[in-house]
């Protein structure tokens, strides 16, 4: 049975790539065609998850390097793999009645089973070089599924692929690293991942360390080089974000972190500790605060996507074994939130036929099915309990704090690490307040009374994620006990892990709460009375159903302070971006070596003098004498 | 089957001589005269794999008369030739309709062909000459085919940079023959190993360096190329880039600095000639890439990758003729020369397929500026496909051809120890991928504009030719992958590079 590894990994890869160049007049038979596809893949995950697999081995006999094909299961790919093929099926069904007059479909459903099929490769493989591959194949699916979204996409898709790439370079590079580090003198290194244990005490090391890391946490969307997703977030039909950016990549580039934190590398530098660290809380902090500012529901919803990486990161940042499995608690749940929130995001979207927060209000009861999962999503985000969001934040915390106790490197900074971190969860909330409002509460515009809510295939993919984040959150000791603790090679060691929260009883509290508040809202409503006028503003009189609170002005006064209000400047103007400032670099390269080439044959003539004029003086050593 | 090795000349030569007595009324015949001659010269050349083989012509014995070697190297490069110049010529069926002068067309493109397979059989140094002579003039003349202000410009142009090589190497024979009173190959090399005039040797070396520089277009030798490639009709285009400046440029001078010149650790000169390469081959990987990435003319942006591509194929070979020249193991110099020498085949489908891409998009677009292009992606479906692919493979994605050779190049080069050679690499990598981006953003993605509504895909014999490339691009990887493959096709050519100066033993031999 071992052979449904490769099975899981090649058919959907070959499928997709094949649908690529399909003939446009069978794209409804592809469609169900990538539905069938995705649910055979999910269902050799469970097969796999259930552990009728071991390993899966073909041998290439390449005499230079080892490049046997190698897929292996472990604890914890087992469980990603589970949910990456899940979430892949949700977005095909999701899909299928989202866009039906698309015209890119075959590209679109074969690139969601390719970054099925390479997904399942980066998870099972255990050969750094095949991961690369896969990794590779994933970037560039993401990178046609931007482009299947028409004019406007042209330039999400070209950032995207062109940042993803950089950093897929940077994993070229540290990988070979690797590998040569990896060798003695004569012999040739391995790929081998489970082989490898590279120590961090060398400056190669060291560089090798952070190239690898570069590649995981641009893939996850963490800063400095996340600039790619909002930009595509803004563009992109919501489900492709939901799939890749939000979901899948954020589950890959966290697993190739850990992987390089526990098998790869052996961190032996505080300072690499301080990195990752900078980079999570940084992450969480800045990001945030340029969600709360912004207008577009998918672009609000990229920022937290990286906002979010920043736990993850930070998580297992902190070495500490809580850490780490609230680090990776914390990748599982943000996968299912924020691709719930996409989809919300996709839903309202296509009913509403705008993403702009001030175009909309008042949708909750026009699309209740959306208004509840978009609710449990926001909430499930903003760390409130009992959602699944909080106990992994709970658990980051939990590693920070422990950090410091242990004293290991770097460890003098983890207020601030903390502090970062429990900011970060407050500013969320403020910042889908303001979603909840501008799109569900506030008073609905005329143009929006036609609105209805979307079909039931896309109902149940959000219905069953905002489920999942219930079920995570109020029952935290399954997903721990069978999918993080193993995976991590930890056991829960009694209650002391989680600090004092019980989420039984907590869970039944803010329920009783919850009843008493309604209760006492129902009560107020039935006994007082309440006198409304029509609004006086500035010496005019404006009847009330004209007036409308849009959530789009709520942070004004952030984005307003007086240095704030600069670094929201030139934050907007891209001065931050480094994919800009690249282009620009490169522009101007480029524009000084076109000057050189004047077309002047007399000029390329003395070009080729001068060149035969040095490889002469080279080779004939004319410094010797 | 034993093929002659005189057929691989002689076919295309008469064929090009036959060619020309047919008027304008029969284009068809000719086209299946020279669609004939390729096929079959494909052919040949798959059935040539795997031999080593010495023709002596007119049976006069080395070193008096002229032979024609046959080893591993020469086999890969013949073998790309003929793919490369079938696909082109198939392509041309369509292609040429618009062209008056058919016949001469065909005429000079397999006089072409018969230059480059003379260049790569020929074992003595004059014929060599005179075989990169032939195939240069029958080039200088294709890219002023079309007679315009700017084609009869960039032709100009490359006549004289071509000459100013072709002199330089000729030089370089002249001295050679000088010294060792040879012009056989092998028995220069012989002769060179025990010689004692260490100055003029060095002299002849510089000179080929630099002629055979300038045939493959390396920076500062390569301000002709971004003029004569665009200037080409596509197919032509399509075999400049992608074979003419690998034979007459790279095998030349593989050839003459490691089996003619020999790199080993005792010659002291052989630090200073890899890392020579090494600068070359840099040098035109950056300064090519960032050329490429701000042109907005389709042909002039990837007449400037071959420049870059070249780059990283002299990088290969020069990180492995410097491995072998500070005495390190051989293996790893094996690994670098793979690199090198895979990544010259890849680089020969997957830009002879640009090359014929832009060629469909013009003959259906009438324009090759990327900023009059855009939403391509549903008028050329097949254009598109095929374009897509080879840009993967050039940018070096997984599973294309290009990732598995640039691969190779990283990896040598880290275990070379040269970290920084291997990021060049990867940055050059990126910037290849971005620039290609640009060139589907700009041409395929998107809405169309209004005038480009009525543009339809091509098809017949261009959308064969493309398609046939683009499986190739698909199924290269397969050639590292597969060891029965690789031992055959592959592995022959490192060999022959790795062996060096036992090129002369092992020719004399055969020649018995």
């Amino acid at each position: 049975m071992d052979r449904i590894l490769a099975i899981l990994v090649f058919v959907p890869l070959a499928a997709g790539f094949c649908m690529l160049f399909a003939p446009r007049s069978i794209r409804t038979l592809l469609k169900w065609f990538a539905l069938l596809v995705s649910i055979a893949a999910f269902i050799s995950a469970i097969r796999i998850f259930a552990g009728q697999a071991d390993t899966f081995t073909l041998v290439l006999p390449l005499q230079e390097f080892q490049l046997d094909l190698l897929l292996a299961v472990t604890d914890l790919n087992k469980f990603i793999l589970l949910f990456a093929t899940g979430f892949g099926l949700l977005i095909v069904l999701y899909s299928l009645k989202i866009n039906p007059d698309m015209k890119h479909q075959n590209a679109y459903y074969g690139s969601i089973l390719m970054a099925i099929g390479g997904s399942a490769g980066i998870l099972l493989t255990n050969h750094l070089l095949w991961l690369l591959i896969f990794w590779e194949i994933v970037t560039a699916s993401l990178y046609l599924l931007i482009s299947t979204g028409g004019e406007k996409c042209k330039f999400a898709a070209t950032k995207s692929f062109a940042m993803i790439g950089a950093s897929d370079g940077a994993f070229l590079l540290g990988l070979a690293m690797v590998w040569t580090l990896s060798g003695d003198v004569n012999g040739s290194g391995t790929f081998i991942i489970s082989e490898l244990n590279i120590g961090t005490t060398s400056g190669t090391g060291i560089v090798a360390f952070l190239l690898l890391m570069t590649a995981a946490v641009t893939k996850a969307g963490a800063m400095p080089l996340h600039t790619w997703l909002p930009t595509s977030g803004q563009d992109s039909h919501a489900s492709v974000m939901a799939i890749l950016p939000a979901a899948l990549d954020k589950l890959l580039g966290i697993y190739l972190l850990v992987l390089l934190v526990k098998d790869i590398f052996v961190l032996q530098a505080g300072a690499l500790t301080l990195v990752l660290s900078v980079i999570g809380s940084a992450t969480i902090l800045v990001a945030v605060m340029i969600a709360m500012v912004q207008h577009n529901v998918k672009k609000l919803l990229s920022y937290h996507a990286i906002s979010q990486v920043g736990y993850m990161v930070l998580g297992i940042a902190t070495l500490t074994p809580v850490g780490i499995a609230g680090g990776v608690f914390h990748m599982l749940n943000h996968t299912i939130y924020k691709c719930c929130l996409f989809l919300c995001g996709g839903a309202v979207e296509k009913a509403a036929g705008t993403a702009e927060l001030e175009e909309m209000g008042g949708l909750g009861n026009k699309m209740p099915w959306t208004f509840v999962a978009c609710l449990i999503g926001a909430l499930s985000i903003s760390g409130i309990p009992p959602f699944n969001g909080f106990v992994s934040k709970w658990m980051v915390y939990q590693g920070v704090i422990e950090m410091g106790s242990e004293q290991l490197g770097g460890s003098s900074l983890w207020p601030l690490w903390l502090f970062s971190a429990m900011f970060g969860s407050a500013l969320t909330l403020a910042s889908f307040v303001k979603i909840l409002h501008s799109i569900f509460l506030s008073r609905r515009p005329t143009n929006m009374e036609s609105v209805r809510e979307v079909p039931v295939t896309m109902i149940v993919p959000m219905i069953v994620l905002a489920f999942l984040c219930v079920l995570f959150g109020v029952a935290y000791f399954i997903p721990l006990d069978y999918f993080i603790y193993p995976a991590l090679q930890m056991t829960r060691s009694g209650g002391e892990m989680l600090g004092i929260w019980d989420s039984a009883t907590a869970t039944i509290l803010l329920i009783i709460g919850t009843v008493l508040g309604g209760f006492i809202l129902l009560l107020s409503m039935r006994t007082k009375t309440v006198r409304s006028v029509p609004t006086w503003s500035c010496g005019e009189i404006q009847p009330n159903d004209q007036m409308i609170i849009p959530g789009t002005h709520f942070y004004k006064t952030i984005s307003s302070l007086p240095y704030l209000r600069r670094l929201y400047h030139i934050q907007e103007k891209g001065w931050f971006d480094p994919y800009d400032h690249g282009g620009r670099i490169g522009l101007g390269v480029s524009g000084f070596l076109k000057w050189l080439h004047s077309g002047l044959l007399s000029t390329y003539l003395t070009w080729v003098a001068v060149g035969l004029l040095l490889t002469l003086g080279i080779l004939c050593q004319i410094w010797k004498g | 089957m034993k093929i002659p090795l005189p057929w691989f000349v002689a076919i295309p030569l008469a064929a090009a001589f036959v060619l020309p007595m047919f008027g304008e009324k029969v284009r068809k015949t000719s086209l299946a005269i020279a669609n004939g001659t390729m096929a079959l010269l494909f052919l040949f050349s798959i059935f040539s794999l795997g031999r080593q083989d010495v023709y002596l012509v007119g049976r006069w014995t080395i070193p008096f008369g002229i032979n024609l070697v046959l080893d591993g190297l020469s086999e890969l490069l013949l073998l790309t030739v003929s793919v490369v110049s079938f696909a082109s010529m198939v392509f041309s069926i369509r292609y040429m309709q618009r062209y008056t002068g058919l016949s001469k067309y065909l005429s000079l493109f397999l006089l072409m062909v018969t230059g480059m397979n003379g260049v790569v059989l020929s074992g003595d140094l004059f014929n060599l000459f005179v075989f990169l002579e032939i195939a240069s003039i029958a080039s200088y003349a294709l890219v002023g085919f079309g007679c315009e202000h700017e084609e009869l410009e960039a032709s100009f142009k490359y006549m004289v940079l071509g000459s100013v090589a072709s002199m330089f190497i000729l030089f370089g024979v002249a001295m050679l023959y000088g010294m060792t009173g040879h012009l056989n190959m092998a028995y220069v090399s012989q002769a060179l190993q025990g010689a004692s005039l260490r100055l003029p040797v060095v002299f002849a070396l510089a000179m080929f360096l630099a002629g055979f520089s300038l045939k493959a277009a390396l920076v500062p030798f390569h301000a002709w190329l971004p003029d004569a490639h665009p200037a080409a009709p596509a197919p032509i285009s399509a075999m400049l880039s992608g074979v003419l400046i690998k034979t007459l440029g790279i095998y030349a001078l593989v050839r003459v600095v490691f089996n003619v010149f020999g790199v080993s650790p005792e010659q002291d000169w052989s630090i200073h000639l890899s890392w020579l390469l090494i600068t070359l081959g840099v040098l035109s990987m950056v300064i090519g890439v960032f050329l490429a990435v701000g042109q907005w003319d389709f042909k002039r942006l990837l007449a400037y990758h071959s420049i870059s591509q070249m780059g990283y194929v002299v990088l290969g070979i020069g990180i492995g003729a410097l491995v072998i020249a500070q005495g390190g193991s051989h293996t790893w110099a094996a690994l670098a020369i793979l690199g090198g020498l895979f990544h010259l085949i890849n680089h020969a489908v997957f830009k002879s397929l640009l090359f014929l891409t832009s060629g469909s998009i013009e003959t259906a677009t009438g324009s090759r500026l990327l900023k009059d292009l855009g939403g391509l992606a549903e008028k050329l479906p097949l254009t598109r496909t095929t374009c897509t692919i080879a840009s993967a493979a050039i940018a070096g994605i997984p599973p294309f051809n290009g990732f598995w050779s640039k691969l190779l190049i990283v990896l040598a080069a880290v275990w070379a120890g040269h970290v920084w050679l291997a990021a060049v690499t990867v940055l050059v990598s990126l910037v290849t991928l971005i620039s290609f981006l640009k060139v589907q953003r700009y041409a395929f993605l998107g809405n169309t504009p209004a005038h480009l509504d009525s543009v339809k895909e091509n098809g017949g014999s261009m959308s064969w030719a493309m398609g046939f490339l683009a499986c190739l691009c698909v199924l290269m990887g397969l050639l590292l992958l597969i060891p029965d493959l690789k031992t055959t096709i592959l592995d022959p050519a490192v060999n022959t590079v790795l062996n060096g100066i036992q090129y002369a033993g092992d020719t004399i031999a055969n020649s018995r």
